[in-house]
């Protein structure tokens, strides 16, 4: 359902097709995506932090961003 | 069945598939169109043929399946028939298997792609259970029989092929489980003294139909004693494959388990007075386990028990009532065995019936 609000999709590596695959079946097909490195179950608390700020981070910039033709900005 | 008709324009691509049966396996397999058997190369020919077996037009959408949410025609299904290796016959119960998938109840989109392991298991109920010679007695689950076989397969390779549901890519499950090669069965409804499942489920005894569930792994429960000494016995183990901690059927107290009963079993229990609702409830009570026995580190943190109602009075329930443990009639007759077909958890099953 599109509610014309800007929106980022934060996936992990592993499901990135999976991803793909239904933002485009939804008429998303230029969803902006941030991508998390897999395993993060394994990760210690200063790993995390920081995959935290880098993803933040890239939210930020796609959120900033100008849209794109389709109506959403595009994949990072 | 199988209803004389006119061939049809068919609107999906050709293609140019080697001539030769290996070299044409080999090349469906390299683009990842089959689940990893040989299969039938779904020529023009053979998919008029296997249209055949239904009335509607191949044009005619069923369903949309996610996660691709692709439209789900009649000739779709009927070239993922081919493949399977279904007969014309076998068309009406795909049809319908394809509108319960598709179901928002059946949430396909998670039985696809979860990394849980998940398989659609398909039953089949009513007169065209003998009309397309349908299993429902020894080996019911078993390799054997054609109509068994090629349904359950071909309703694996709908999920693959049009949904979307690609092994690694999108089915992201861990493990997988054999039974998504393929799993179908019939209930035994001549040898059951309870109602059949569709008749469970609202439909007529004159009815066909499939019920469609998402199951995440078989137990066998056996027996060596003599059934008549030992039917709380019996009972009673069922009731613990049922509430194996670590199975799904503890992450949401959602989802449907499946009680599978030889006729032979069905006959004591019947005779001792337990109808199906009977052992429903049975094995509901006896599966339920103090709640301090549940503690969270067990717990999978996707959702609180209390939010999902299945905590009761300090008893933590498989599931949120008798009524979503399915029982159902079928195997060979001597009462050794029964089996549980534990829930997937995140989604219910669904019974269509077969019209066309």
């Amino acid at each position: 359902m599109k509610r014309e609000r800007p929106a980022v999709l934060v996936v992990t590596e592993r499901f990135v097709g999976l991803a793909k695959t239904v933002a485009k079946a939804r008429g998303l097909p230029d969803l902006p995506m941030v991508v998390l490195p897999a395993g993060m179950e394994q990760m210690t608390r200063a790993e995390l932090e920081e995959v935290a700020r880098k993803t933040l981070d890239e939210a930020g910039k796609v959120f900033t961003r100008p849209p794109s033709p389709s109506g959403s900005a595009r994949t990072p | 069945m199988t209803a004389p008709r006119s061939r049809h324009e068919l609107q999906s691509g050709a293609l140019e598939i080697p001539d030769d049966i290996e070299a044409a396996c080999d090349w469906l397999y390299d683009r990842g169109w089959t689940d990893g058997l040989p299969i039938i190369p779904p020529t023009p020919e053979r998919v008029q043929t296997m249209l055949t077996g239904t009335t509607l037009s191949p044009a005619t959408v069923v369903a949309v399946l996610d996660p691709r949410g692709a439209k789900a025609s009649v000739e779709k299904i009927a070239i993922n028939a081919v493949m399977a290796g279904c007969k014309p016959e076998y068309m009406p119960v795909l049809v319908a298997a394809v509108r319960a998938i598709a179901n928002p109840t059946y949430n396909l989109h998670a039985v696809v792609t979860t990394t849980n392991s998940v398989a659609p298991m398909t039953v089949i109920n009513g007169p065209i259970r003998n009309q397309i010679r349908v299993n429902s007695g020894r080996n019911a689950l078993g390799p054997g029989v054609r109509a068994n076989a090629a349904i359950g397969r071909a309703v694996k390779m709908i999920m693959m092929n049009v949904g979307g549901g690609v092994p690694q890519e999108i089915d992201k499950a861990i493990l997988g489980l054999p039974a998504k090669y393929t799993c179908c069965l019939g209930e035994d409804e001549e040898g059951s003294p309870w109602d059949p499942l569709h008749v469970e489920r609202g439909l007529g005894p004159e009815d066909s139909a499939v019920t469609v569930y998402g199951i995440s792994s078989d137990i066998n429960v056996c027996i060596l004693a003599k059934p008549e000494q030992a039917l709380k016995v019996q009972l009673d183990r069922v009731a613990n494959a049922l509430g194996l901690i670590g199975s799904n059927n503890w992450l949401a107290g959602q989802g449907d388990i499946v009680l599978i009963i030889p006729r032979g079993w069905a006959r004591i229990l019947n005779d001792a007075g337990y109808r199906k609702d009977d052992i429903k409830q049975h094995l509901w009570e006896h599966s339920s386990i103090p709640e301090e026995d549940y503690p969270p580190a067990v717990r999978v943190p996707l959702k609180k028990p209390e939010e999902q109602g299945f905590v009761r009075n300090g008893r933590v329930y498989t599931t949120n009532s008798p009524s979503k443990i399915s029982v159902i009639v079928a195997g060979a007759p001597e009462p050794y065995h029964m089996m549980v077909m534990n829930t997937y958890a995140e989604n219910d099953c669904v019974t269509e019936k077969i019209t066309n």
